[in-house]
């Protein structure tokens, strides 16, 4: 659909599109990881806790400096990727899906492994016990008992992602329907002195994100009051 | 006949477990010691939580594990009951008893939903979540939600401890029902000694990982005088109510002593007299009210420890037993085949 009909759809369904992709697949990637990091005894667990943690302090230029050298067609990931058939990473969705999922996985893996480390042991030996196998009592106790994480895990991963400014502009450039999110867009027509059409987009961000919120606490604080 | 050996050797910085024991098929045996010997890390051993370095464990003829052989939890067969629960939160009453039930395959099923339900009195609980429950009601289900995966042996690890007084007799009684009904052999564990001799008839008492003594409450406590010094044996005497004012109990023999009236004349019932609740004289004292006084004679004397014994006495075909201190001077007419009076200080009456 041509971007002219309705002013910044098109960024905003790409933006919206990036978040969920992201979101998804990092909720099956942190659910392996944030369960390793619940339970291992390694010594070397508060390393891999700070690398996880690490996108929460490097300025999004240093990560996404790196993406794109990674995902670059001489970088191990762009190299392995066009190895096993795809395009080039750097300036298309896929690799921002990539370096999107860098940028927000202590979002998704904290809230998740906290879940994960308030439920304890004694609650999968009952499960055991009572003939559950363990993959089968992940599933049917720790998943549901851990909701709420993962709830909060989908939001802050959704909302992080689909605020990116840096990493998307390192990576993904500025390609319109590729890699042009709303945030770059607003960036443009700033740049351009559209204020206008930049305040239309900034608005539109503001409420959504701000009802994406309430609708969160409002949920939070129904299960609250249930249990 | 199938039967159940447990043979344990499993060690951590804390326990250095050694056990080897034969585990009655039936009934409710009792897992006795104090608070760091051990009895839990042998449960959790057993339930398949901890791997034992070298165990040999054949529950019923079906050998759960030995050098080889390592089933897990899931696999075993076994329900376990611990002190602090462990519902899921997620799930209501109902489905935390269905999650072993669904879980357990149809031939293996023994026990229906509404036996369960009925003889644990889960029924108008069902629809609650757990954390509206009290600490009674959650035991009572966790204890239906393990049965009804029927086990072919049924660990429960201190399930009264964190109840109170009024709670712990409600379970008490319901825990009493289980082996008649149900037909599954329970390992309870307790550091209550009274609490264990009121509900297992074989007891296993652990110390520093190993096992000290077993059998009967009696010949457990013979064996361990430390656990005399606590507790002492309830002896319980049949007999029928009778008197005009129904304040009689009339042994097999004839014999009759006045009790507090509470049940109807010619109703068959036991008492129950605690072995310190009985003094021994040699001839009936002369003023006395003749209302409390049995006589009975001398079957044998056990020995406890230098100031204490454990007298049989035969009454009315019945063992009676007496804890006596010997206070220094021995007692020369006290010997098998003598005959005793026997003073009853306190009487408790229950009826069948």
């Amino acid at each position: 659909m041509p971007d002219y009909f309705i002013p910044g759809l098109n960024p905003l369904i790409l933006s919206l599109k990036l978040a969920g992709v992201t979101t998804l697949l990092l909720i099956l990637v942190a659910t392996p990881l944030a369960w390793w990091l619940s339970q291992t005894k390694n010594i070397f667990k508060p390393f891999f806790e700070a690398i996880v943690a690490l996108p929460l302090v490097l300025p999004p230029t240093v990560i996404g400096f790196y993406m794109l050298i990674l995902l670059g067609p001489e970088g191990f990931i762009g190299r392995s990727w066009i190895g096993m058939g795809g395009d080039t990473l750097t300036f298309s969705f896929s690799g921002l899906v990539i370096a999107s999922m860098v940028y927000s996985l202590p979002f998704v893996v904290q809230p998740i492994q906290n879940a994960f480390e308030g439920i304890g042991r004694h609650v999968l030996e009952s499960a055991w016990t009572l003939g559950a196998r363990p993959l089968g009592a992940f599933f049917s106790v720790i998943i549901p008992l851990s909701a709420k994480g993962y709830l909060t895990a989908l939001v802050l991963g959704f909302a992080h992602t689909l605020g990116e400014f840096g990493i998307v502009l390192m990576v993904g450039g500025n390609i319109p329907d590729k890699t042009r999110v709303i945030s770059i867009a607003i960036y443009d027509h700033v740049e351009t002195l559209d204020y206008s059409y930049a305040h239309m987009l900034s608005a539109g961000m503001l409420i959504f994100s701000l009802l994406l919120l309430i609708s969160v606490y409002l949920i939070n604080h129904r299960w609250r009051i249930r249990t | 006949m199938t039967t159940s050996d447990i043979t344990i050797k499993f060690n951590n910085s804390s326990i250095d477990l050694d056990v080897c024991f034969p585990l009655p098929t039936r009934g409710i045996s009792g897992l006795f010691g104090p608070s760091g010997s051990g009895k839990t890390t042998l449960i959790r051993c057993l339930a398949g939580l901890e791997k034992s370095s070298r165990a040999h464990i054949c529950i019923d003829g079906n050998l759960w594990q030995s050098e080889d052989i390592f089933l897990p939890p899931h696999k075993r067969r076994v329900g376990l009951v611990f002190q602090d629960v462990r519902l899921f939160d997620h799930l209501n009453v109902k489905g935390n008893l269905l999650f072993g039930y669904n879980r357990t395959p149809p031939s293996d099923r023994k026990i229906t939903i509404e036996d369960d339900m009925k003889i644990l009195a889960l029924e108008p609980l069902l629809d609650k979540p757990p954390e509206k429950l009290s600490g009674g009601e959650a035991q009572r289900v966790a204890i239906g939600r393990a049965l009804l995966t029927s086990p072919a042996l049924l660990l429960m690890d201190e399930p009264l401890a964190a109840l109170g007084e009024q709670h712990k007799k409600e379970i008490l009684s319901y825990l009493k029902k289980l082996p008649k009904k149900f037909g599954i052999p329970i390992l309870y564990v307790s550091h209550d000694f009274e609490e264990m001799a009121t509900l297992s008839q074989y007891i296993i008492c652990m110390e520093n990982g190993k096992i000290q003594a077993r059998g009967s409450a009696l010949e457990v406590a013979s064996q361990l005088p430390h656990i005399m010094d606590d507790w002492a044996p309830d002896n319980f005497i049949e007999g029928e109510i009778c008197g005009t004012k129904h304040d009689q109990f009339k042994l097999p023999d004839g014999q009759l002593i006045t009790i507090p009236p509470k049940f109807p004349a010619s109703s068959p019932v036991r008492i129950t007299i605690n072995a310190r609740d009985i003094s021994l004289l040699r001839h009936p004292p002369e003023h006395h009210a003749g209302d409390a006084l049995l006589k009975g004679r001398v079957k044998e004397i056990i020995k406890i420890q230098d100031e204490k014994n454990i007298i049989k006495i035969s009454l009315a075909e019945q063992d009676v037993h007496v804890v006596l201190g010997l206070c220094g001077a021995e007692k020369p007419w006290l010997c098998p085949g003598s005959d005793v009076y026997m003073m009853i200080n306190r009487i408790k009456l229950v009826q069948d």
